[in-house]
């Protein structure tokens, strides 16, 4: 019943695997807009984790 | 003086008051069971559950600490949202089960769970007691948030100790009469404000001060460069930051949901679809912190630029970041209300948690320990007097030995980081390990991190302390595996 075990353990997996892209954009060399890469990563690795919980819900849904 | 935002701030806490004591007299039989004291008589639906756990969860530290954070160290702060968001998974994996197991055996409180778990009243006597105790850094921090938040809505005219002595009894006295019901009501009033002010000066307050985010960056960029030399304000990572944040996202998480007044507010749901919906909705409460974060950063520039003179990269100021920033860009009438929001959510956070640790001590340790047959008022009875004296030792701290707000919820969380390995082995792998083994790791892990806040004072190379207190735990917890094995076999 409800979400298996694996899938939390992949989408886990993901939101701890974007850590690897803090340390190439360790930096304030590349901007977007005037606003450091490092920054702007940093708040798009918090809304893709949101977007994996919504997800992760949403399987459990279907599953029942 | 200036009233105006006193005025707002005192008038919302008297008309939060009032509601919480027609709650109090409409209700008061139903309160006087304890089944509702503790968990509301799981009725929560999900607005009202979503609206409380925001205002439960995000408090004093969303308002004042993470921007205080951002202003004092930069960069540092995403570690703070990001071991929050992924908390929400963790969540998702244990909280529901924990939910249904509630339901099934009648768990009122997180102390109930370990008891039942390990069939050992003393070990849920033990989470009883320690949940409350690192509790006190948590209830902490509200009090200290109060106070500046007192003292910067007052322009300089009144003395922050008094508000926030006055504040504190209110809370004090709200938490003893009334319970999570009550406090339910007020939280979700709470929850709603909080969001919108936070959204509203998190969005205005680069683009009024900087012309937007980009004006922003290029005033950092340059104050980095220029920087005072006790200025630890980073728009990267050092080494030494990778580490800490590599460590608090690891292990944080993992105590999000074992807080006692959070899973307790999550045993007052109705359904488990309403729990699960609401590990999802409070996620967004999660995506507020990154306004909240851009207001850290518009103080440290309005103070690169010589508008804020107060020194808002050092302690005590860089917790006053956002009512700073506020008090800067916007008239009195906007401080008082976000100053009341503030407030308000810091009063029903502590609210909450002094509920909860009257909650566990009174059931799972009084009645389990000392006496058994005590009735249920006096269960009231011991319950209140123990929030009291929780509640005055997390006065005499904010008063003589405040800290940076943010820290003190971490190491909170490193102490309630080691109720997890104990709570998930007994679920996954019953019998795996015995009582004694698993009060003797939560003891040591705790120990360790007692030990490098009080003795070492800061935590060796960088480290997280929760995670050494983990360590230990988990060496405590395979001697004892290993050695209760060789005996089984």
């Amino acid at each position: 019943m409800g979400v298996k075990p694996r899938s939390i353990w992949i989408i886990l997996a993901i939101s701890y695997s974007l850590f690897i892209g803090v340390l190439y954009l360790n930096n304030v060399r590349i901007s977007i807009f005037g606003v450091p890469l490092l920054w702007v990563y940093m708040a798009l690795w918090v809304l893709i984790v949101f977007t994996l919980l919504v997800i992760l819900y949403i399987i459990d849904k279907r599953r029942g | 003086m200036e009233y105006t935002a006193l005025l707002i701030i005192f008038g919302w806490i008297t008309l939060t008051g009032a509601i919480g004591t027609l709650v109090i007299i409409r209700g008061y039989r139903k309160l006087a069971s304890v089944d509702s004291w503790f968990v509301a008589g799981r009725s929560l639906g999900l607005l009202v559950l979503w609206l409380s756990l925001g205002a439960n969860i995000y408090s004093a530290y969303t308002f004042l600490g993470l921007p205080g954070l951002a202003a004092r160290e930069g960069v540092r702060a995403w570690a703070i949202t990001l071991y929050g968001m992924i908390s929400y998974i963790i969540g998702f994996m244990i909280v529901p089960k924990l939910w249904s197991s509630a339901r099934e055996h009648g768990w009122l409180t997180i102390a109930d769970a370990f008891e039942d778990l390990y069939s050992s009243r003393a070990l849920g006597a033990f989470v009883a007691v320690s949940g409350a105790l690192w509790s006190i850094p948590y209830i902490q921090l509200q009090i200290q948030g109060i106070g500046y938040i007192i003292e910067v809505a007052s322009y300089g005219g009144l003395d922050p100790t008094t508000a926030k002595v006055i504040a504190f009894l209110l809370v004090a006295v709200f938490t003893i009469v009334g319970g999570l019901m009550s406090i339910a009501f007020i939280n979700a009033l709470q929850g709603a404000i909080m969001l919108v002010a936070i959204w509203v000066v998190g969005l205005l307050a680069p683009a009024i001060a900087f012309g937007g985010i980009s004006g922003l960056f290029n005033t950092l960029t340059k104050f980095v460069e220029t920087k005072p030399s006790d200025c630890n304000f980073h728009l990267v990572f050092t080494s030494k930051d990778m580490v800490w944040f590599a460590t608090l996202i690891l292990t944080a998480p993992l105590a999000f949901w074992l807080w006692p007044n959070r899973i307790q507010n999550v045993f007052g749901g109705r359904s488990v679809e309403t729990v699960k919906r609401n590990m999802v909705l409070v996620g967004v409460y999660q995506i507020s912190q990154i306004p909240v974060i851009l207001v850290g950063l518009t103080a440290i520039g309005l103070f690169a630029t010589g508008v804020i003179t107060d020194t808002v990269y050092k302690k005590p100021y860089s917790d006053m970041s956002f009512m700073l920033v506020t008090k800067t860009l916007f008239p009195p009438w906007v401080v008082g209300i976000i100053g009341a929001g503030a407030l308000a959510a810091s009063i029903s956070t502590a609210a909450s948690i002094l509920h909860v640790t009257g909650a566990l001590f009174s059931r799972n340790a009084y009645q389990r320990v000392f006496k058994p047959r005590a009735s249920g008022r006096e269960l009231l009875l011991a319950a209140r007097l123990f929030t009291m004296t929780i509640a005055v030792a997390s006065l005499v701290l904010a008063l003589y030995a405040p800290g940076i707000l943010i820290y003190l919820l971490l190491v909170g969380y490193a102490g309630i980081l080691q109720f997890f390995p104990q709570y998930i082995i007994a679920l996954k792998k019953p019998g795996a390990i015995d009582k004694y083994t698993a009060l003797t790791g939560m003891a040591a892990g705790m120990a360790t991190v007692a030990y490098i806040k009080v003795v070492l004072g800061k935590s060796p190379y960088g480290v997280y302390e929760g995670f050494y207190g983990l360590l230990v735990n988990l060496a405590v917890l395979s001697i004892g595996y290993l050695l209760g094995r060789n005996s089984r076999k």
